[in-house]
């Protein structure tokens, strides 16, 4: 944990018209860090990762690689710096193979003229060191299964991140058996050491996935935690902004309309394993009421 | 990961029966009415059809629209439309003659001014980059406007057939030069293959290499397949569209060249029957081999489709209402196929 820096926020804004989606997000990953990044609808998860990837720019704060600032415009940049994204909807061209998805944008060419044979042959081997294994190699990608799509996805991703792997919602469109497919997968890259972010509304599959856990809710980073020094009902009390006894004695969805100051403070008392990232993390409009 | 088990041999299994008719029919449709034609033809009249004079023939005179339909399978495999390329054809025909034959750039309006014709490898580039203008304006107006290309082009098109009235008032001339121009067209390399053919060809080839050998092929089926893939993974999707609308207007002018050589003269309509033909080629072609999608091999198989027909129509003396009644039905036959293809084959 005392390695560079591979990605740091430092006090990040973002509005959407009157809606603060990022409030003051500063955190920072390190190199092989598998982070979960979690929140209920609307807490702002998406667009932080959309920020990450250069889909969104921050209107305030810094966003440094490994130490160098840097502000992407676009996608383009991000996956430049070697921070790719393996999107909820997959972003796959039905009509195309596997290595064509592959090098999609990246063609390589000799003369002009595409090297299919060499974009094949390192598909291939991308597929067999991810341990990816997919029937009928030449086969459409339309033709695939949505666990084989999402494993081709994560591998794209996973063969062009340099630095940093971005997962959003990989599972959540998957059946039991191919989600566990998929976690496999993300056990593999984990060994092989890519550093990634997950976003998922699955506790089971962040505690399977995840060393370290960021909370969001409400645009704002209201806990940063190790898995192993809390409890998966811990996160979930921080994902609502509940305290235990309240998550006990109800169900979430209630939980949600108390008053959510008073709740993340009494929770943050109550978890001494939890380290809240900020004191005031309750956002101000509902403490006023 | 792992492969779900079998699930390729169990939906090969329960696909009944009328389903894999359909899907033979939207794969293979096109060729069996093809050979069917070709049979059929030579055994009603093997004098008249089935000779390789009559054969050579029907090539060299398809080879026109050939071009204009490969320019619009380019437009088709990015997912738009050109409904301008017939107009496209025929105002390059009447175009390169009036560059040949004395007319000008600005044609008839300064006709007496300007008597002497350009020459022929100066006409055909400028008549060329013309219709790459026309499909310059084509992608912008479909792209940046965001106006459906359906009705931009209908609009463009029409556009294009008012410039083509105001260049040589409809009139229709015959060229006046050194002879060269006819000889694109009359004329045979190695004394046995007409010259159209040999044009076709490097048509086919390129427009072939273009699309599958390419980065901007790849990108162009990228963006017809799903655009919103394509911009994720950092393509230009307005760009990609653009020279795709281009790459269309430079083969339908070129086809327009080619019309007006075999004519030899330009004609403000010559080319606006090659917009139904270049359509039916196109989508029988998609309903070839390829699951419905439009491809280079198809729209060829496609075009020999529509020249057969017709050719037969013509040895028969059929009546010329059995013309458009053919052109017609097919279209609508090969859209139909090319629907059924995309819907219902496997490629298992």
């Amino acid at each position: 944990m005392n390695a560079q820096p591979l990605l740091e926020f430092r006090n990040i804004h973002k509005w959407f018209g009157g809606l603060h989606a990022l409030d003051d997000i500063s955190f920072t990953i390190r190199p092989g860090e598998a982070v979960g990044l979690v929140g209920d609808n609307g807490a702002g998860k998406s667009t932080l990762l959309k920020t990450i990837s250069g889909v969104h720019e921050p209107e305030e704060g810094e966003i440094l690689v490994e130490d160098r600032p840097v502000n992407f415009t676009s996608p383009a940049g991000a996956r430049r710096a070697g921070i790719e994204t393996a999107y909820q909807d997959l972003a796959l061209v039905g009509r195309f193979t596997i290595w064509e998805n592959f090098f999609l944008g990246r063609e390589l060419r000799r003369f002009g003229l595409l090297r299919k044979k060499e974009m094949a042959r390192l598909t291939d081997e991308a597929l067999a060191r991810l341990d990816v294994r997919v029937p009928f190699k030449n086969r459409k990608v339309s033709k695939m299964s949505g666990g084989q799509r999402q494993a081709v996805a994560i591998a794209r991703g996973a063969y062009w991140a340099k630095k940093l792997l971005l997962l959003d919602e990989p599972t959540a469109a998957l059946g039991v058996r191919e989600s566990a497919e998929v976690l496999q997968l993300l056990d593999g890259l984990k060994a092989q050491g890519l550093t990634m972010v997950l976003v998922t509304h699955n506790i089971d599959h962040l505690w399977h996935v995840c060393d370290r856990i960021l909370v969001m809710r409400r645009g704002r980073l209201v806990a940063d935690l190790m898995k192993k020094d809390v409890t998966p009902r811990e996160v979930v009390a921080h994902i609502t902004g509940a305290t235990e006894a309240t998550i006990s004695a109800s169900s979430s969805a209630e939980a949600e309309q108390t008053s959510a100051g008073a709740a993340t403070a009494q929770s943050t008392e109550a978890l001494a394993t939890a380290k809240p990232v900020q004191k005031r993390s309750a956002p101000k409009k509902s403490a006023a009421k | 990961m792992t492969t779900a088990p079998g699930d390729a041999a169990v939906i090969k299994k329960v696909r009944p029966f009328h389903l894999q008719a359909l899907s033979f029919g939207g794969r293979y449709g096109t060729i069996v009415v093809l050979i069917g034609m070709i049979i059929a033809f030579s055994i009603a009249s093997p004098n008249a059809f089935a000779s390789s004079g009559n054969i050579l023939a029907v090539i060299t005179n398809l080879a026109p629209g050939a071009i204009v339909a490969i320019g619009l399978t380019i437009c088709l495999v990015a997912g738009d439309f050109d409904l301008s390329v017939g107009y496209q054809a025929s105002i390059a025909g009447v175009f390169v003659v009036g560059l040949l034959s004395g007319l000008g750039v600005l044609g008839i309006a300064n006709a007496s001014v300007d008597q002497v014709g350009i020459p022929l490898w100066v006409a055909i580039p400028i008549v060329l980059a013309v219709g790459c203008v026309f499909g310059l304006v084509n992608g912008l107006v479909v792209t940046k406007l965001g106006v459906n290309a359906l009705i931009a082009t209908l609009g463009t098109g029409t556009i294009i057939f008012a410039i083509n009235l105001l260049y040589a008032n409809g009139t229709t001339y015959s060229v006046r030069d050194d002879g060269s121009f006819l000889r694109m067209s009359l004329g045979k390399a190695f004394g046995v293959i007409p010259i159209p053919i040999i044009i076709l060809v490097g048509f086919i080839i390129a427009s072939w290499l273009l699309l599958n050998q390419t980065r901007l092929g790849q990108h162009i089926k990228a963006v017809g397949d799903d655009p919103e893939a394509a911009r994720r993974l950092g393509i230009d999707v307005a760009r990609t569209r653009i020279y795709a609308f281009m790459i269309t207007g430079f083969c339908a002018t070129a086809g327009g060249i080619l019309l007006a050589a075999s004519l030899g003269s330009g004609d403000a309509n010559a080319g606006d029957v090659y917009l139904l033909q270049a359509f039916a080629a196109a989508f029988l072609g998609s309903a070839a081999l390829r699951d419905g999608e439009f491809h280079i091999v198809g729209t060829i198989l496609g075009c020999l489709t529509v020249a057969i027909g017709f050719n037969g129509i013509a040895i028969f003396g059929a009546p010329p209402f059995t013309q458009y009644l053919f052109a017609g039905g097919l279209l609508v036959v090969a859209v139909a196929l090319s629907t059924l293809s995309r819907k219902y084959v496997s490629d298992l």
